[in-house]
């Protein structure tokens, strides 16, 4: 009698938790507060182009911006020293600390690539090729501690 | 002031400027760099002052300006931006 009573409610249960998940997931980040946890859905990055020769980290990546024509020397300055910025906080995130979390420092990758993508794309297709097959792989290799302490110890 | 004052106030100056930085907060990373994609897209905005990750690469931005974007990246890699409505 009980259990039927449960199982009746059930369905309301769930619409509450959808509209629960969905108010959290849309919710806005103003500049200051927390993020919201993100959505590993995503259609990007589906369909890159067929390249030659692999980018495998974000030192061939910051060596591909130093050769490109595509940006500018002041640019290839800051880039590169925002790569070695977040690697600094990747290293200090295996290292213990918690400035940042791993979602955060998602984020955070996904946003410089996206900034580096958007000096390739016009003028460096090859190079543009390269940041888009490698997004994902550059990405598994710095969240995991293993791969990353291979790579940088 | 004696000269030994003033170079102790200076050594105090510049032991202050070498002092380590607080890291930046996140989200002022994320709306720092959000604001210069916006630039290099060639869409103005000034100042990011609020923005929503929809989905993984995927944004809407609120900027300073009153401007509302939705800046996104393509399955073939491309960065996109377009106005958003308010």
């Amino acid at each position: 009698m009980r259990l039927r009573r449960i199982s009746s409610h059930f369905p309301v249960f769930l619409v509450v938790v959808a509209a629960v998940l969905s108010a959290a997931l849309g919710a806005q980040t103003r500049v200051g507060e927390a993020l919201p946890a993100s959505d590993t859905r995503q259609a990007a990055l589906q369909s890159c182009p067929a390249i030659e020769e692999e980018i495998v980290d974000l030192e061939m990546l910051a060596q591909g911006l130093k050769k490109s024509k595509a940006v500018g020397l002041v640019e290839k300055i800051r880039l590169k020293s925002s790569i070695n910025d977040i690697l600094e906080r990747f290293i200090d995130f295996h290292d213990g600390a918690r400035d940042y979390t791993l979602e955060q420092l998602q984020e955070q990758y996904d946003v410089l690539l996206m900034r580096i993508a958007s000096h390739l794309q016009q003028q460096d297709e090859r190079l543009h090729g390269q940041l888009c097959n490698a997004w994902d792989i550059i990405w598994q290799d710095l969240e995991n501690p293993d791969r990353f302490a291979e790579k940088f110890s | 002031m004696k000269p030994a004052t003033l170079a102790g106030l200076l050594s105090l100056l510049f032991l202050a400027s070498c002092g380590k930085q607080e890291a930046p907060s996140h989200e002022e990373i994320i709306a720092a760099d959000l604001a210069e994609i916006l630039a290099l897209q060639g869409s103005p905005c000034g100042e990011v002052v609020a923005y929503t990750l929809d989905e993984r690469l995927d944004y809407r931005i609120e900027c300073k300006s009153g401007n509302v974007y939705r800046l996104h990246v393509s399955s073939e890699g491309h960065v996109m931006v377009k106005p958003s409505g308010p």
